[in-house]
This record gives C-alpha cells, sequence and structure tokens, in this order.
C-alpha cells in the first residue's frame, strides 16, 4: 500500500509554532537590543544579559507551569501568592532551626498538595480554574501574611545554593531556570503525559471518549505548575535572603502573558515551554531597554500590556487569515454586524 | 415575467486554489420549497453563504423580488427577508422561548421591554405555525427538534420572504420529520419560500417543488421535482451509479466468540438491556427517538454511568472483565467512535497525524512518542484507513465527513481493538461515503472485531448489520437477522405493541 505524503516543506515551516511565535519574538528582542546597543553599548556587553536572565528567572520558572496548565486547557491564577506563601514557610522553618534541604522539601510538598487539591477539584467538580484560582490567591496571600505577622521575613542562612552560587560563572537561578525549560520541552515534546496533555486541551471531551485519562492529566498539571511555583518563591527567597509575603503579586498574569506570546492560547491545547522562554526573555528585554533608553518607570505596564496586545492581535489576524476566508474578510468583518449576541450551539 | 422570492444569476466565486462555484444560476419563486442537492464539496455551502449574504460572490448578480441587491451582506439580506436556519444553531440558552424567537426585537413600551406584549406576541407567532411550544420554558431543556421549531419561528416573524434551511432534518429522527413538513407546507402556503438543503433524498422528493442538482461547484440540473426520480439525481450528484449492492455482506457465518456482554444493563433510560456481540460479526441496535439508542453506546464504551448491570469484555483467557471506566474499556480493546465527530470525536484544530495516532497515545503502552514515530505511523494508518487525502499534515476539521470518520477509524487501526462500538456512523455523511464507511466496518469485523452499530438511520442498519436489535423507550423489543432487517420491517416492529 502507498504511503501518503508529507505536506510540502514550506508549508509545514509556515505552519510551525516555531516560524509562526517564536521567529517573530526572536526578531523582536534582537531588534530592541541592537537598537539600545547602539545607544549604550553597556546593554549586550558586561553582564547585563545575565542580568536580565537572573531576573526573570522567577517569572520563567513560574511560566513554565502555567504553560503546562493552558496547553491543558487550564489556568492558574494563584500560582504569584503561592510562590511569596512558600518563600516564607521556607524562611520560617530556617529560622526556627531545620535544614535548609528540608525546608525545602517541606515548601515544595506543601505547595504539591495545593496543586493536588486545585486539580481535583476542577476534574472532580468542574469548576472553572479561573473562579477557584481567584480564590486561592487571596486565601495564600492572607496565610503568608498571617505566617509572616504581615513583614518580611529575613532568613538567618541565606539558602546560597538556590539562589546565589555561581556555577561555571553564571547564578544558580538561571541554571534551573534553563534546566526546567528544557526538562518541560522535552515531556511536552515526546512523553506520552505531554501529548495527553496537548489531546486534553484541545479537545477535553473527545479524548476523554478516546480514552485519555483527562482528569489525571489536568490534576497533575496543576500538581507540577504548584509545585515550580513553590520551587520559584524559594528561588526569589534565597535571592534576596528575605521571604516577602508581598512578593510578585503580578508573576501570575505576567507568567500567563509569557505564555500566550509564546503561542499559547487560553482555549487550550496550544503553548510550548521553549516559546514561553523566549516570552519571557521578550518581557524581561523590553523592560531592561526601557530602563536603558531612560524611559520613566510608570511607562512600563503600558509597554508591558502594549506588547501583549500587539502579539495576541497579530496571531489572530494570522489565524484567520489560515481559514479559507482570504485575508480581505478581516477588516469588513470589523464593520458587518452579524448576531455575535447568540451562542452557537450545535445540537 | 415571475417575480422571484430570489434570483441568483451566474454566480462565481474562488477561494485561493479553489473554485468553489462556476456560473451558478437559481430562481426560487414565492410559495414554492427549491431543494439543492449535492455532494459534500459540491458547493451547496457556498452558494448558501452567497445567498444569506454571509460571502460576497466575485462575479455574478443577486436580485430580491426583481430588484438587484448592489452589496449584500448578512444584515441586509435580512432585513429584506432573506433568513438562514443553519446547522450551527444560533440560540441563546439560558433566554426563554419567547425572548428567542423575538430574540431580533423585543416590543418597547416607554423605552423599556414590554414583557406582556412580548409573550402575546411570541405565542401568536408560534400558533400561526401550529408549533406546539411552551413560551416561558427555558431554552436549554428543549430537543433539537423544538429548537428548530423555534428557530423557523423566529424567522417567520420578521417578514420572511425566503428561508434557507441547511441540512433541517440532519439531526432529526424520523418521528420529527412529520411537524418540521408541516410547519413548510404551511409556510408555502403564505408564500414564503423555502431552500431546502439535504442529503437525504427521500425527504427532498417528499417536500420539494424544485431541484437543483450541484457537483463540482456547477448546476448540473434543474427543473420541477417530477422530472426527477431519486436514482436520476443521485446519479447526476455523483456523476456515477450509486448501488447499495456495493456494499459487502459478511461472506458466510463465521461469528466467532463473544467479545462484547451486556448483562442486564440499566439507566435511567435503559431497562434490562442484555445482549452479546462475537468477533466477525456487525451488531447494530436501532430504534426511534426516545429508544435510548445512543445512549445505549456510550453506557456500553464505559463512558456513561449505569445504575444497574454490568458490560463485559470477554478477554484472551476466556474471563469476563466487567468495565469500570472509559479507560479501562479502552486497555480492554474497546474503542468508542462518538456520533458527533466535530464536538467528541477529534482534536478539530490539530493534523490528521496528531488525530490518527491519537489511539496509540491513549493505550499508552509506551512512555515515549518522537514525532518521527507519529509521522511514520500516520504515513500507514492513513491509507489502510482509505482516507483521501494530499498529505497527511492537512488539519483535520478541514476534512470532509467521510473522511473524518475514516480518520476515526484509523486511531483504531494502530492498536489492539477488539470491539468497536460505532454511534451514528454515517451522520452528515454523504450517499456515497455512506458505502464506503460501511465496506470499512465490514472490513474490521472481517479482521475478528466485535462490531457495535447504534444508529437511527433503518435504512443503514439493514445494510450493514448481521444481527439486527429493535429498542423502543429503553427496552429490547426484538431482534431480527440483518438481509431480513428492510425499514419496513424495522418501522413495524418498532410500531407493534
Amino acid at each position: 500500500m502507498t504511503e501518503t505524503p508529507r505536506a510540502p516543506m514550506k508549508q509545514r515551516l509556515l505552519r510551525s509554532d516555531a516560524v509562526r511565535f517564536m521567529a517573530p519574538l526572536v526578531v523582536a528582542i534582537l531588534a530592541i537590543s541592537l537598537y539600545t546597543n547602539g545607544k549604550n553599548d553597556n546593554f549586550l556587553g558586561g553582564d547585563n544579559f545575565k542580568n536580565i536572565l537572573l531576573q526573570v528567572s522567577v517569572l520563567g520558572i513560574i511560566a513554565i507551569g502555567q504553560t503546562l496548565l493552558i496547553a491543558a486547557g487550564q489556568l492558574d491564577l494563584s500560582v504569584a501568592t503561592l510562590a511569596a506563601l512558600a518563600g516564607v514557610i521556607g524562611a520560617t522553618r530556617i529560622n526556627d532551626g531545620g535544614s535548609e534541604l528540608w525546608a525545602v522539601i517541606l515548601v515544595l510538598l506543601i505547595c504539591a498538595l495545593f496543586g493536588l487539591i486545585w486539580g481535583l477539584l476542577v476534574a472532580g467538580l468542574r469548576i472553572p480554574p479561573f473562579i477557584l484560582t481567584l480564590g486561592g490567591t487571596s486565601l495564600f496571600a492572607s496565610i503568608a501574611l498571617r505566617i509572616s505577622k504581615s513583614s518580611p521575613v529575613p532568613a538567618r542562612e541565606r539558602f546560597e545554593w538556590l539562589g546565589r552560587a555561581k556555577i561555571l560563572g553564571i547564578q544558580t537561578p538561571i541554571w534551573f531556570f534553563l534546566i526546567i525549560v528544557v526538562v518541560a520541552a522535552l515531556v511536552m515534546r515526546y512523553t506520552r503525559f505531554g501529548r495527553h496533555v496537548y489531546a486534553t486541551g484541545s479537545n477535553e471531551e473527545a479524548s476523554y471518549l478516546t480514552g485519555i485519562p483527562t482528569a489525571r492529566t489536568k490534576v497533575l498539571c496543576f500538581v507540577i505548575s504548584s509545585t515550580l511555583a513553590g520551587f520559584a518563591g524559594l528561588v526569589a527567597m534565597a535571592r534576596i535572603s528575605t521571604g516577602d509575603p508581598r512578593n510578585g503579586s503580578q508573576l501570575a498574569l505576567q507568567a500567563i502573558a509569557a505564555v500566550v506570546l509564546g503561542g499559547g492560547t487560553l482555549a487550550g491545547g496550544r503553548g510550548s515551554p521553549i516559546g514561553t522562554f523566549i516570552g519571557v526573555v521578550l518581557l524581561a528585554v523590553v523592560q531592561s531597554a526601557l530602563t536603558f533608553n531612560n524611559v520613566q518607570t510608570f511607562w512600563n505596564d503600558a509597554v508591558f500590556g502594549g506588547v501583549l496586545i500587539f502579539a495576541v492581535v497579530v496571531t489572530a489576524i494570522g489565524d484567520l487569515r489560515r481559514r479559507r476566508f482570504g485575508a480581505r474578510p478581516i477588516l469588513a468583518s470589523l464593520f458587518q454586524r452579524t448576531s455575535r449576541a447568540s451562542a452557537e450551539v450545535k445540537p | 415575467m415571475t417575480i422571484h422570492a430570489l434570483e441568483l444569476r451566474g454566480i462565481s466565486k474562488s477561494f485561493p486554489g479553489v473554485r468553489a462555484l462556476a456560473d451558478v444560476s437559481l430562481a426560487i419563486r414565492p410559495g414554492t420549497v427549491h431543494a439543492i442537492c449535492g455532494e459534500n464539496g459540491a458547493g451547496k455551502s457556498t452558494l448558501i453563504k452567497i445567498a444569506t449574504g454571509a460571502q460576497n460572490a466575485d462575479t455574478g448578480v443577486i436580485r430580491i423580488d426583481g430588484q438587484e441587491i448592489d452589496h449584500p451582506s448578512r444584515r441586509v439580506m435580512q432585513k429584506l427577508g432573506i433568513r438562514a436556519i443553519f446547522q450551527e444553531r444560533q440560540i441563546a440558552l439560558d433566554l426563554s422561548v419567547a425572548e428567542n424567537v423575538l430574540l431580533d426585537g423585543l416590543p418597547k413600551r416607554f423605552g423599556r421591554i414590554d414583557w406582556r406584549a412580548a409573550k402575546k406576541l411570541a405565542s401568536e407567532r408560534l400558533r400561526a405555525l401550529e408549533i406546539d411550544l411552551d413560551i416561558d420554558a427555558p431554552v436549554r431543556t428543549l430537543s433539537v427538534a423544538q429548537l428548530q421549531m423555534m428557530e423557523i419561528a423566529r424567522a417567520v416573524s420578521f417578514e420572511a420572504r425566503l428561508i434557507v434551511m441547511d441540512e433541517p432534518t440532519a439531526s432529526l429522527s424520523r418521528h420529527e420529520l412529520e411537524p418540521l413538513f408541516r410547519v413548510i407546507e404551511r409556510l408555502r402556503r403564505e408564500g414564503v419560500a423555502v431552500l431546502f438543503i439535504s442529503h437525504h433524498l427521500e425527504e427532498v422528493f417528499e417536500i420539494a417543488d424544485e431541484i437543483t442538482v450541484m457537483r463540482d461547484g456547477s448546476v448540473v440540473a434543474q427543473g420541477a421535482t417530477t422530472e426527477f426520480t431519486p436514482a436520476s439525481v443521485a446519479e447526476l450528484m455523483f456523476g456515477r451509479i450509486i448501488d447499495s449492492s456495493r456494499v459487502n455482506r459478511r461472506a458466510d457465518d463465521q461469528a466467532g466468540k463473544p467479545l462484547l456482554v451486556l448483562k442486564d444493563v440499566s439507566t435511567q433510560r435503559l431497562h434490562n438491556v442484555s445482549f452479546s456481540v462475537s468477533g466477525g460479526e456487525i451488531l447494530a441496535v436501532t430504534g426511534g427517538i426516545g429508544a435510548g439508542v445512543s445512549e445505549l453506546a456510550r453506557v456500553a464504551a464505559g463512558a456513561s454511568l449505569k445504575t444497574s448491570g454490568e458490560v463485559f469484555v470477554v478477554d484472551e483467557s476466556q474471563k469476563m472483565q466487567g468495565i469500570r471506566s472509559r479507560r479501562h474499556a479502552l486497555r480492554l480493546g474497546l474503542a468508542f467512535l462518538p456520533a458527533d465527530r466535530k464536538r467528541q470525536g477529534l482534536l478539530l484544530e490539530r493534523t490528521l497525524v496528531d488525530n490518527v495516532v491519537l489511539g496509540q497515545q491513549a493505550v499508552g503502552s509506551h512512555l515515549i512518542f518522537t514525532p518521527s514515530s507519529a509521522t511514520k505511523s500516520a504515513k500507514s494508518l492513513i491509507p489502510a484507513a482509505n482516507i483521501k487525502t494530499a498529505n497527511i499534515d492537512v488539519v483535520v476539521g478541514t476534512l470532509s465527513g467521510g473522511n473524518q470518520q475514516k480518520a476515526m477509524i484509523g486511531r483504531w487501526m494502530g492498536v489492539k481493538t477488539k470491539i468497536m462500538i460505532f454511534d451514528e456512523p454515517t451522520a452528515g455523511i454523504d450517499i456515497a461515503s455512506k458505502f464506503e464507511i460501511y465496506n470499512e466496518l465490514r472490513r474490521l469485523a472481517n479482521s475478528g472485531v466485535a462490531v457495535l452499530v447504534c444508529s437511527t438511520d433503518f435504512q443503514e442498519v439493514g445494510q450493514v448489520a448481521d444481527r439486527v436489535l429493535v429498542m423502543r423507550s429503553g427496552n429490547v423489543i426484538g431482534e431480527i437477522d440483518g438481509p431480513s432487517a428492510t425499514e419496513r420491517r424495522l418501522l413495524e416492529m418498532e410500531m407493534s405493541k
């Protein structure tokens, strides 16, 4: 029997995530870097790039967990305050005289447990993760404030190996971030679990009826994401030797933004760790470039929002063009009012 | 000169790389039903989109009551009384029937909605069409047939000149057809034109005054229904003669040992259903609306809970394994192919490769899957399931219904499957592809698979099955062997006390 051929290479490349999402981000990163470097050659020189990576390692680790969730069609808003809580618990444990390693293991176990609870509630009771984890955000913030008595907890031991040590001249947080990206990329691309995540996110009901363990897959994603958030919280705490209960309240939204920049969609089924990595780096490079160009800091959030909106609009236009309508009706459809108000329901 | 409710003249439309419509002309007089017949991909949907203003033609003219429409858009055409009822229903599920019927304009008084007038208006409109619906009922609780009636009422309430019905019968059972036809009859008497698109030639001949047959984007025949026969239309649609004897029957009595056994299975709607399916045979379970055929498919596949009874899969050592979940059933070699392929079967936005290797990835005897191994197995699975496609990287949502169903069959060719349960295997699939699917089912059975077909299509059941079980309101009421299961015989069984 003859085999059915693959699509032509050119077509496959044009449709691939690498070309559609990652290449434009890399181009943007290079353009911004070169432009800024032209004005101040410290941008690419010296340790600035290492600093940029160090700055985003905490966000990056959280964003990788979020990538798994988003690919599975889920979401977790509570990772930011969970990370802060992890830092506070870690610092408190050390101050109470435990060993560093035990403190880390305890924190990771607690975070995994919270992830397990979210996962079971979402998969078992079909609670929308958005609302559930929105509640969790406040809950974790409160617990962190209670444990720390509302003020930053200085850690007496300094968790040197977690936050400040250098291997081959590069700080450990960067290593952790890079290793997690690579492992996640391999898992998502090459393992059964990774395929189940994408299948669940693409069409949960079809996956379930096929026989894919969709509930277990979702629970695992929540557990992994929460554990990574806990680890990120510990790294953040170790870097400043302080468990700050108010640390990083923006991290959850920034992580989601990075995933979406890297090709993820909140509808599920798309998103890749490498894409997220590039998304995270872009956000950091933009931030750093603003500082180098002496832009006043209150513009930071506006630029962050602008980058995100620009990226999703470009992606949406690309998606529309890929459908058979061609490009022309896109503008027309903006002005044509159809009965969007009514839901489309199939029997 | 007659005035036409809608006249399309010389319509052509191309998409990048495809000529969808070539010089299509069509004229519909008020108070007539005009049917469009054609295979998938013949250009029916593009034509409807152009007629309703959802898309614009490259060339050609649209006239309503003899008036040429310069810039047709959805909005303009709706204003002029061209309404459409699509397969994807346009319904606000959480509103009441009254609100949905009047969705495009609730009566207002002093700038606020006048609810009393709204209800009165809605119930008047339903009564005018002899549609029996509770106007206060939340729409979520209605059946598919009732939803359709509601949509027709909405379309008519705004001085519709022409109503386009895209496959209105696709999701209706036979019993629900009659009220639909009654409403169409009513519309006809009131001078409303109906453009009726259907796969089912029987229905076309029952209801249509005129027929247009399309093939490959062109009109191949047009005329009064009396000028055609179902056979001649089918031949025109496919450009060749369709012969149901092409469906292969079982060569001889080669049924093996029972592989799937149901014992006293009950749910809220099923009552003590027991039967078994053997390797090598195709057993069909059929019945009308409310018979519980589809629910039975889900329960047997382990996808829905049962209140009592047991579904067993017989394993290699002849032990009866009761299935505990959908996943457990899969592990025992039981595959399920749901009726709603788009929602429940396929990863629509992913490629054909991703979809056909899903079976292997679900069973999960391996922990590692590389993209290159997926490509490799897809390359052989796709021709093995007779999927017709230029390449394996196409997005599954763009394939025809027949090829989508084959993609779901192909998914199970790469894994050890002993039992396959099909729920409505040919829903929304054109006649020619139907026969191909039937032959696929036979090939599966011949390879030793136990095939269970749950279908409300009596014609299909008779053509494909070796044995047929007939159900009514959750009970199995009779069994008959395949070759003698004619449509008429099944109907008699189903109606008898």
